[in-house]
């Protein structure tokens, strides 16, 4: 990898992430659709390595959340640091600083006109400027983590939503992410293709990847989650250890959604 | 399999509904053609002479090149021109506004007044000939009509892309540019092949239009040289032919087009 990251443009101050600043920092972060205010001021600060699992009901804004810390969606008001990159900053290469946050969608957003194998090189070509033998040996490294090097040449429309899901992460980890972003990540998978999907953010996680993931899925949360955020209202109602605030939730919100899901 | 008589019924009923429809059309139709044979003479000497009909050849094939090298001209750079306007209509910036206009006008003016201005007024105007005589000028107005239609049609094909594809491809840090580039229009393209082939049809029967700009005997495509033989015969049979040869190139497009959508199911 260091030759690709040799190969990359030199960066500019700004743009150099600080290895000892938190992997993702929020601060007072407030996200207006129109009147409805979706984001109500959320601080959030995750340490290296963490695994940070958001749970609340829908419409909560945790996705939103999600979605504002690569900036998919622009923040009103408030700060986003990425390992120390004020990523508002309108001189921050923002190109840059998203290859090294990866992020898997509720709908896995595979590029279906492309092959398996070309889905997971092709920003490594445009982006990193890795050679072609290069990129294809990285790909096929990270689709054999994920269990899908048999599958190189066949197009989304052929594989399950959970091989879709599991190209889609390798597809992230081709570039190389300092942390990943889950959206959502079983959510439209069949009950029986969830497990494949989970076993793979399970190894992740195990490896020390530094990992934020909306999600239902409350048995991931307790067993591999390092902190359970519980969003409602555009909120953080309440945090901590996700087996902690499974087994006794503080707020009354907390209690309420957890009785429904549980 | 479980099936029941109120299954069935509405399928019979259907089928017998199409049935007797087509039964109707093809005696209407045998009625229509034994009416006509009774003029079948007459027809047969000013529509459908063979004496005539042998004189076309060799070089009616001349036009029938010509016809086909115009349209694939102008419907090449026309959907070139189409992606380029599409890009512009949908892009924030001041060119927005140029778009619009152009779409605007060339879909606006009738293609024969279009094909006339660019290859009589225009050089008037500005006093210049258009390399290859004015009937490339013609072709140029053909490009700039097919690529202010074709531009609307791209655009909705960009706008069917699911937002998502934008987002998986700029999430990995992918740039404006090559995210439109490798990952919008490949997918926007697909979507609007029926529509695009419907544009190249209409296009092939626009470049008989191209009589206006004035064809020396080698640039003439197959409408002009019907006209022409209709002049110099003295009989309508080379319209008919020319117009068989305009289905001869249309028909097995469709079939073409058919096959590609069927190959590229799987990209979807």
């Amino acid at each position: 990898m260091s030759e690709a990251a040799s190969k990359s443009p030199k960066l500019h101050p700004r743009d150099t992430p600080n290895p000892d600043a938190p992997p993702i920092k929020v601060v007072d972060l407030h996200k207006q659709f129109g009147d409805l205010e979706v984001l109500k001021g959320i601080d959030l600060e995750i340490e290296r390595g963490e695994v940070v699992c958001v749970i609340g009901p829908s419409g909560s804004g945790k996705s939103t959340l999600l979605r504002s810390i690569n900036l998919l969606e622009w923040p009103t008001s408030g700060k986003v640091y990425i390992e120390g990159i004020d990523m508002l900053d309108p001189d921050v290469n923002l190109d840059r600083v998203r290859t090294r946050i990866g992020m898997v969608f509720q709908q896995f957003n595979l590029f279906p006109h492309m092959t398996v194998l070309r889905n997971v090189t092709i920003a490594q070509l445009k982006v990193l400027g890795r050679t072609k033998s290069e990129a294809t040996d990285i790909a096929e490294a990270m689709l054999r983590r994920v269990g899908l090097d048999d599958k190189l040449h066949a197009y989304p429309s052929q594989l399950s939503g959970g091989q879709q899901q599991r190209v889609a992460i390798a597809r992230s980890l081709a570039m190389n992410p300092d942390m990943m972003l889950f959206d959502e990540p079983t959510s439209s998978l069949d009950p029986e293709l969830v497990g494949e999907v989970l076993e793979v953010m399970r190894n992740l996680a195990s490896e020390g990847m530094t990992m934020m993931v909306v999600t239902h899925e409350m048995g991931f949360a307790r067993e591999v989650g390092t902190r359970l955020i519980f969003m409602d209202d555009g909120q953080i109602l309440e945090q901590g250890d996700p087996k902690e605030v499974l087994a006794n939730p503080q707020h009354a919100r907390t209690q309420s959604f957890l009785s429904k899901v549980l | 399999m479980a099936f029941s008589l109120s299954d069935i019924r509405p399928t019979l009923r259907r089928r017998f509904a199409r049935g007797s429809s087509y039964t109707i059309a093809a005696a209407v139709l045998i009625l229509l053609i034994i009416y006509a044979s009774r003029n079948w003479e007459l027809l047969s000497r000013n529509f459908f002479n063979a004496e005539v009909a042998a004189k076309l050849f060799p070089n009616i094939f001349i036009a029938l090149g010509n016809t086909l090298l115009y349209t694939l001209v102008a419907f090449v750079f026309g959907t070139l021109l189409a992606i380029l306007l599409a890009l512009l209509k949908i892009s924030k910036g001041p060119l927005r506004w140029f778009a619009i206009v152009f779409i605007e006008i060339f879909r606006g003016l009738p293609a024969l007044l279009t094909i006339f201005i660019f290859a009589f007024m225009l050089t008037m105007a500005f006093q210049f000939r258009w390399p290859g005589g004015n009937m490339w000028g013609g072709v140029v107005a053909l490009i700039f009509v097919t690529g202010a239609y074709s531009a609307e049609i791209v655009r909705a094909g960009i706008d069917a892309v699911p937002k998502g594809q934008r987002e998986a491809a700029r999430s990995l840090g992918m740039s404006g540019l090559p995210t439109t580039v490798f990952v919008i229009l490949p997918q926007a393209i697909r979507i609007v092949i029926p529509p695009l082939t419907n544009e190249f049809v209409l296009l092939l029967k626009d470049t008989a239009l191209l009589f206006i700009a004035g064809a020396t005997a080698f640039q003439r495509e197959l409408t002009t040289f019907g006209r022409d033989g209709l002049t110099t015969h003295a009989n309508s049979t080379p319209l008919v032919v020319a117009g068989l040869l305009y289905l001869l190139l249309t028909i097995p497009l469709t079939y073409l087009v058919g096959m590609l959508e069927k190959r590229m199911a799987v990209k979807k």
